[in-house]
């Protein structure tokens, strides 16, 4: 076939293929940018798990993620590629440092603790905002956040959320149907 | 346009393509419910948004990324600059407006640079340990806040009377910044700079020419100064230089706090030093730069007063005719969502919170069902969802997300208001009463049109119709009608009519509704039962399936219980019933020394040679060998204990036995081996011992047992366990009576 193609298409010009791997951006490119929206991944996570402690885990674990297998294009969606990681990092428990689990745990010694300074101010009290939140699932409630709160937009937010903008959008609206009624029972 | 929570939330994201927001915000003009549920909306993104932020100290986010393995510890920690610098806006300059003092958040005029920090809260509600010094704050400038008035009277406060009406400066005119309309407000779609933190660029001061574009508007507050709101109340904005006009323009908006001061009082102090007017009179912006009259009515007052005319996008289009795999997918869909729905509500976005919202569980159905029901009685004509619905709108985005059932609409007054629609033409069935409202039930009470003429259709009552600022015209009498040409004989004709009839009939929706019997009515007799030969419909197959379902897994089931019930009261019988497969019989041997065998007759010794260890059934008494026969038949007896003991040669059992009453002679004792390893002692007219006593440990007996079932008819039976072939000498002792077993071997 690609003989024949050949055979067919005389080669009158020089067909340049880009074999090369995509340019992974380094850690300190990925440091800065963490540097910059830390602020607003912690808060994020805080809202969305419901507690600073699992968010400062979830978020840790999210940008390690991030770190071993970098976007390609950091600079382009960067920002979306840590929402994505820490979304995931909290919808599928993947803390930093890994809690030990299984047998093997009584025989090895933990990591270090981690510990972050963070000041949650109104973040971390419970009002009733916050409770009828937590109501609302878990998908829902990362769009509404991602929206309301990181002010994505709904490409984004499918980027972040692994899903189509439509789906984005219908989540969008469902968590604020779902959320408003909660609300507004509770709020009472 | 359907009411679509979905397409509100995407409107109100600004994610709505332009046809469908003009198509929206044309749909808001006349439906309330839709502006309500825009309102919560908005409400809840308010709410949101307000939720408390979250700060990471500097010195644990160099740790942190340390620990991540991101950056290295002998690195420099980097200073965050999750800043985005824009050219500081000329409002904000106090460069614009000389003698004013500077703003509280701007910094000092010897600084060179001013970063605007994006990550704050848009709310204004940043953390509250955050300081100028370790993190550079920004906070959108609020109407509460209103920097320029409380600076301008400072400022007024500050300098001396001079008695000259100043000029108006030109940023004491701000657009008010109302709260944001719900037709024209749209936050910005987020900016790929904003969002990728452009790092801080230094700030120029002179702000004719900045070092940067500026930003684009952000999403909650238009800037001052650029391009003025369009929901502006008045426009344009009155003279300045007329002190009477001024504080009207600039108060209608309702920009000031309660508290501040009036703007009457800002244009009568704010003068520059020197009497100098150094504020023109004219707006920052052109003239023509103006912005239009709004399109849309903002309050119910304004659509009421102001009747607007709604663009209308020419007919619909006319769909395409689906073809054969579209019909097929479309069948299939609508059998896959009833089957689903039937199962289970399918909670999709298609409510609208608030009031008139359905339930959101499977009462939402009946719910549903019921205000339609009420609806219908109430208003015949305005059964929802089948009068708005525009066709040929091809968005799939409106399949789907229905709101359900909606109160009746109101007509909307004025010349425009459209002729009220006739009642649907409901008929009841046969024997039936129609539904009140409906065509039907109403026909009675309607004076009868003459005939020839168009029935009118009742008038519905309206605000208009009960001020009576509406007054239909009165119809012109119709003229009378041709009468018709006889008939021609056309039998083929009246064949396809009739045919269609029949088939109209067949095909007509006649809703069910519980059939009305009259109480003079005679009983309908029962039904005749199907004969023999007619084959029984679909139903009744599955039911007779299901039936015969339902017996089979009980007969099942009762097999299954009657098995392990069986095994767990009574073993099987073994195949292995019979005599002991090795028995050597040996003639009987007579121990003389014997103590026992001395008061009694002679016991025997029988040899058993080896056997099969299975266990055997109780047996009847022709089943025992070597059977040994002792005592004379004696009665009254009953055994009091089980003695063992044992001796150098043998070990011995011992039956003592008490009188019950009279007891005379020795009870009949039969004793014989049922197997190599089963000695059987079978006593008559002896009541059983309540225990077999206590056994030593190390004997050839291995346990001693009462039988349930005797061998012998009316005898007690004990079952003496062998721990291999024994020979055993038998006899009574007298005084007290007793027998005594002597095992050998």
């Amino acid at each position: 076939m690609y003989a024949a193609q050949q055979a067919r298409v005389p080669c009158t010009h020089t067909v340049m293929i880009n074999v090369a791997a995509p340019v992974l951006p380094d850690a300190s490119a990925l440091a800065d940018l963490v540097r910059g929206h830390l602020d607003d991944l912690f808060t994020y996570a805080t809202h969305l798990v419901g507690g600073v402690d699992d968010a400062v885990e979830f978020v840790a674990g999210g940008i390690y993620h991030a770190s071993r297998y970098p976007p390609a294009r950091l600079q382009a969606d960067g920002r979306i590629a840590l929402y994505r990681a820490v979304t995931r990092a909290c919808r599928q428990e993947q803390r930093f440092p890994p809690r030990p689990h299984g047998p093997a745990r009584f025989f090895k010694r933990s990591r270090a603790p981690f510990h972050v300074d963070v000041d949650s101010g109104d973040a971390a009290r419970i009002n009733t905002v916050k409770r009828a939140l937590m109501t609302v699932a878990f998908e829902r409630r990362a769009a509404l956040l991602l929206r309301d709160l990181g002010g994505l937009g709904y490409r984004d937010i499918g980027m972040a959320l692994e899903c189509s903008p439509e789906a984005a959008a219908r989540l969008l609206a469902g968590a604020r149907r779902e959320f408003g009624t909660v609300y507004r029972e509770i709020a009472i | 346009m359907k009411c679509s929570l979905l397409v509100l939330s995407s409107y109100l994201d600004g994610e709505l393509e332009s046809r469908r927001q003009g198509e929206l915000e044309a749909h808001l003009v006349g439906c309330q419910r839709c502006r309500a549920g825009l309102g919560y909306l908005r409400e809840e993104v308010e709410r949101i948004s307000s939720l408390g932020r979250v700060r990471v100290a500097d010195h644990s986010v160099q740790a942190m990324l340390v620990h991540l393995g991101l950056v290295d510890e002998d690195d420099a920690p980097v200073e965050r600059t999750t800043a985005v610098a824009v050219a500081e806006p000329p409002w904000l300059t106090h460069d614009a407006l000389p003698g004013w003092p500077p703003p509280p958040h701007a910094p000092e005029p010897d600084s060179a640079e001013t970063t605007i920090d994006m990550i704050g809260s848009a709310a204004g509600s940043s953390g509250e340990g955050d300081s100028p010094e370790e993190r550079p704050s920004f906070r959108w400038v609020t109407p509460a806040d209103a920097p320029t008035l409380e600076h301008a009277s400072a400022a007024a406060a500050a300098l001396p009377e001079t008695g000259d009406r100043p000029e108006a400066p030109p940023t004491v005119y701000e657009p008010p910044p109302l709260p944001p309309p719900p037709f024209t407000w749209r936050p910005a779609p987020p900016s790929p700079e904003r969002d990728q933190g452009v790092p801080a660029v230094p700030f120029s001061p002179d702000a004719t020419s900045p070092a940067v574009p500026p930003a684009p508007a952000p999403e909650l507050e238009p800037p001052r100064g650029a391009d003025p709101p369009s929901p502006a109340p008045e426009w344009p904005p009155p003279a300045l230089d007329d002190p009477d006009q001024a504080p009207s323009a600039v108060h209608s908006g309702g920009a000031f706090p309660p508290g501040g001061p009036e703007p009457s009082e800002l244009l009568d102090h704010a003068t520059a030093p020197g009497g100098e007017p150094e504020m023109t009179a004219s707006p920052p912006w052109a003239p023509h730069d103006a912005p239009p009259e709004p399109v849309y009515p903002l309050t119910d007052d304004d659509v009421l007063d102001h009747p607007i005319a709604i663009e209308r996008f020419g007919p619909p289009r006319q769909a395409n005719r689906p073809n054969l795999f579209e019909r097929l997918r479309d069948r299939l869909a609508t059998r896959r969502a009833l089957a689903r729905s039937a199962a289970a509500y399918d909670d999709t976005v298609q409510i609208v919170s608030g009031s008139g919202a359905p339930l959101r569980f499977g009462r939402a159905r009946l719910e549903v069902e019921r205000r339609r029901q009420e609806t219908l009685r109430m208003d015949p004509g305005a059964v929802p969802g089948d009068e708005f619905a525009e066709p040929g709108v091809d968005d799939a985005l409106e399949d789907d997300l229905g709101l359900g059932p909606l109160p009746p609409p109101a007509m909307p007054l004025g010349p425009s208001s459209p002729m009220p629609r006739p009642a649907p033409r409901v008929s009841a069935l046969g024997g039936q009463m129609p539904l009140p409202g409906t065509a039907d039930a109403s026909g009675p009470l309607r004076p009868l049109s003459p005939p020839g003429h168009a029935p009118v259709p009742p008038p519905r009552h309206t605000l208009g119709s009960a001020l009576g600022d509406v007054i239909p015209p009165p119809r012109p009498p119709m003229p009378p009608a041709i009468p018709p040409l006889p008939p021609r004989p056309d039998p083929l004709g009246e064949a396809l009519a009739d045919l269609d009839r029949e088939q109209g009939a067949a095909n007509e929706h006649r809703p069910w509704r519980p059939r009305e019997i009259p109480e003079d009515a005679e009983p309908v007799a029962a039904p005749p039962r199907p004969s023999a030969g007619q084959v029984p419909g679909p139903s009744q197959l599955r039911e007779g399936r299901r039936l015969l379902a339902l017996f089979g897994a009980a007969t099942l089931l009762m097999l299954v219980v009657g098995i392990v019930s069986g095994r767990t009261t009574s073993p099987l019988p073994s195949s292995s019933t019979s005599a002991p497969s090795a028995r050597t019989a040996t003639p009987p041997r007579t121990q003389a020394t014997h103590p026992a065998a001395k008061a009694s007759a002679a016991p025997t010794q029988i040899t058993l040679g080896p056997s099969a260890q299975a266990p055997q059934p109780p047996a009847p008494a022709g089943a025992l060998t070597g059977i040994k026969v002792l005592g004379d038949g004696g009665s009254g007896y009953q055994v009091r204990d089980f003695r063992y003991g044992i001796h150098p040669g043998d070990f011995r059992i011992v039956l003592d036995l008490d009188a019950a009453g009279t007891a005379s002679g020795a009870p009949k004792a039969t004793l014989g081996f049922l197997d190599a390893t089963t000695l059987v002692v079978v006593l008559d007219g002896v009541v059983a011992a309540g225990s077999t006593g206590q056994l030593p440990s190390s004997n050839p007996v291995v346990s001693v047992t009462l039988m349930p079932q005797s061998p012998i008819a009316g005898g007690t039976a004990y079952q003496i366990k062998l721990a291999h072939p024994v020979t055993f000498a038998a006899g009574y002792a007298t005084s007290p009576l007793r027998l005594v077993i002597d095992i050998a071997g």
